[in-house]
């Protein structure tokens, strides 16, 4: 073997991955439920990115006069809530409060569930030990558990953020291992083995891999269900401490005064429902693409 | 069947174990000391040592846990420090409304589910199966609590047909206002378990409706209707009645949220007022109580599931 058919190989090997991503990017643009999902969820970041833009005032400004203004085209284009705060304002900064936290439950999950999904799937002792802890994790409702977790921490977005992913580790991690056991199974697995790699390099390198499609569309789910359940726990009063804006706090105070101010409820729950739409249809239309046995 | 019977009880104690653990840890999580947190600001010295003192909290952890288990399973389950009763009566008294309510919006889901997945799955590809996909993929995004609130907008606001918030038990106002003031509770909760069910009911029936007997059936010159009804969904209703199973549990979760949309004194109620006034072991015994109504809900339709089809005791023994 010479060194020119060697690069030569390595050529012919680099193209046909090029090939292989760009086949898979045309699915996705072709994909109409992926795209529309991206669609919808990519409009509430802009907006929420371009909160200070569009509400210079900010989340927080009051102006007493102003409590409980209907919308209107000229002044408050989502109205005015109960302490004179634009609920324009507070929804496209909850935007970025709620986005922040379903993005980074939805990562860290991803990131523990694969690992605990991983290792149990490769060493059988580990495997009792680590599925039998979900188990009896899942066992336990997620918004009961999270609403527990939270009344022992104390109140605030870091602690939020890990009461979420504490419920939703376990669900990642059965995803994870269940196509990790199928994966191990494999002859090239085998066979790597027999060569002496190293379990390290064999899970990371080429178990992981195989693994990350299935855990990326249950992660964008996760996404999804951890905006809800923050929008929740916000609601009930254990999520986001006031005055800070999320959409599960706006909904709180609506509530409040559901009988004179539709407006703060309805403005914060099209967010909330549309981002949570957006994410759902995304992972349908991702499952679909990058999963074809699935139809 | 007796011994995949054990095998699945035998399951449970890993669960059970791990579901404990938790909830016993759950006190020991809160930072600082448990008994000053419960007792308040206004707390004297005195008070909490002798609260510390008869709570065990002086005692190292692992004894603590088997002191407290061992109460558990002789149905000790703590006490509260804001109401003045037995925690069985207040769990009691906070789990009926909760019942009543979920399986209200279980039998609602239901009732409109599985008839939409059987259209959505006779229509397959056609507008009817789009129209219900697209519904069901509403129903899993509407987070409950908010569909609570906008029926409180349009019914009870707008229209005034259903009372907003408040909850009527039989003994006070008769079975018909019972009802009335858990409709709409009941369909912001179930709403959500309806997109799945629809879901799981359209896929159950496609996947029998193309197995092979139901080709001979068809080879055979057995009517459209007497397939769909009588030979496919007798068999798409194994993996409904699952379905439907599961979804009481997650129902009875959820209970909680909606609850206290509609100020219904069940125990997510308890639940929440008992995080407010820091009444940690309350919330020790709501949590353990529904969890372990779940691992059980779980176990029955597992077993019921075994018993209608011999094929998933097998399976089971295969995969151990």
């Amino acid at each position: 073997m010479n060194d020119t058919s060697y690069t030569a190989r390595q050529e012919i090997r680099r193209r046909l991955q090029k090939e292989q991503r760009a086949l898979m990017w045309r699915k996705f643009l072709t994909n109409k439920l992926a795209m529309g999902g991206a669609l919808i969820t990519l409009t509430v970041i802009v907006l929420a990115l371009l909160a200070p833009v569009i509400c210079p005032e900010g989340p927080l400004a009051m102006s007493v006069f102003d409590r409980l203004t209907p919308p209107s085209p000229d002044g408050y284009l989502f109205g005015a809530d109960n302490l004179g705060r634009s609920v324009l304002a507070r929804v496209l900064y909850g935007a970025r409060v709620s986005l922040a936290i379903g993005a980074s439950v939805g990562l860290l999950s991803m990131i523990f569930g694969m690992i605990l999904g991983l290792y149990a799937s490769y060493y059988p002792a580990l495997d009792n030990v680590i599925m039998r802890i979900c188990d009896g994790l899942s066992a336990i409702p997620s918004t009961l558990l999270a609403i527990a977790l939270m009344a022992m921490l104390e109140r605030n977005i870091g602690n939020l953020i890990l009461s979420l992913t504490i419920v939703s580790t376990p669900r990642v991690a059965r995803v994870a291992r269940s196509s990790a056991v199928v994966v191990r199974e494999q002859t090239y697995i085998e066979a790597m083995r027999a060569l002496g790699t190293s379990s390290t390099r064999i899970i990371w390198g080429h178990i992981a891999p195989n693994i990350l499609s299935g855990v990326v569309v249950q992660s964008s789910y996760i996404f999804a269900n951890a905006i809800i359940t923050e929008a929740a726990l916000s609601f009930l009063g254990v999520g986001v401490p006031a005055p800070d804006p999320s959409w599960g706090n706006i909904l709180y105070d609506g509530k409040a005064v559901i009988h004179k101010a539709w407006w703060m409820i309805v403005y914060p729950g099209i967010f909330t429902a549309a981002t949570v739409l957006g994410l759902n249809i995304f992972g349908d239309g991702l499952r679909d693409v990058l999963d074809p046995h699935t139809n | 069947m007796k011994k995949y019977v054990i095998k699945r009880i035998l399951t449970l104690i890993p669960v059970l174990l791990v579901v404990s653990v938790v909830i016993f840890l759950l006190v020991h999580l809160a930072p600082g000391d448990p008994a000053a947190m419960m007792l308040g600001d206004q707390a004297q010295d005195a008070e909490i040592a002798a609260l510390r003192e008869r709570m065990g909290l002086n005692d190292p952890l692992p004894l603590q846990y088997v002191r407290w288990l061992g109460g558990v399973l002789r149905g000790n389950l703590g006490e509260s420090v804001f109401i003045r009763d037995s925690m069985g009566n207040i769990l009691m008294d906070h789990l009926r409304p909760t019942l009543a309510l979920t399986v209200y919006a279980l039998f609602l889901a239901t009732l409109f589910a599985v008839p939409l997945g059987m259209l959505a799955a006779k229509y397959r590809g056609r507008l009817p199966d789009s129209l219900v996909s697209v519904t069901s993929m509403f129903g899993i995004s509407m987070p409950s609590f908010l569909l609570g609130l906008l029926l409180i907008l349009l019914f009870a606001i707008k229209w005034k047909v259903f009372p907003s918030s408040g909850y009527v038990s039989i003994a006070e106002g008769g079975l018909w206002a019972h009802l009335r003031s858990l409709t709409l509770p009941a369909i912001a909760l179930g709403f959500i378990e309806s997109g799945l069910i629809i879901r799981m009911t359209r896929s159950s029936m496609l996947e029998v409706l193309e197995s092979d007997y139901i080709r001979m059936a068809k080879a055979k010159g057995v009517s459209v209707r007497s397939i769909f009804y009588k030979h496919a969904l007798r068999n798409a209703l194994i993996s409904i009645v699952t379905v439907v199973g599961q979804s009481f549990m997650v129902l009875l979760g959820g209970a909680t949220v909606v609850e206290s949309v509609f100020d219904i004194p069940g125990i997510g109620q308890l639940t929440i007022n008992s995080v407010m006034r820091r009444d940690y072991q309350v919330i020790q015994a709501v949590v353990l109580l529904v969890s372990v109504t779940n691992v059980l809900v779980s176990l029955a339709v597992d077993l019921l599931y075994g018993v209608i089809d011999p094929r998933a005791r097998l399976e089971n023994r295969e995969g151990g």
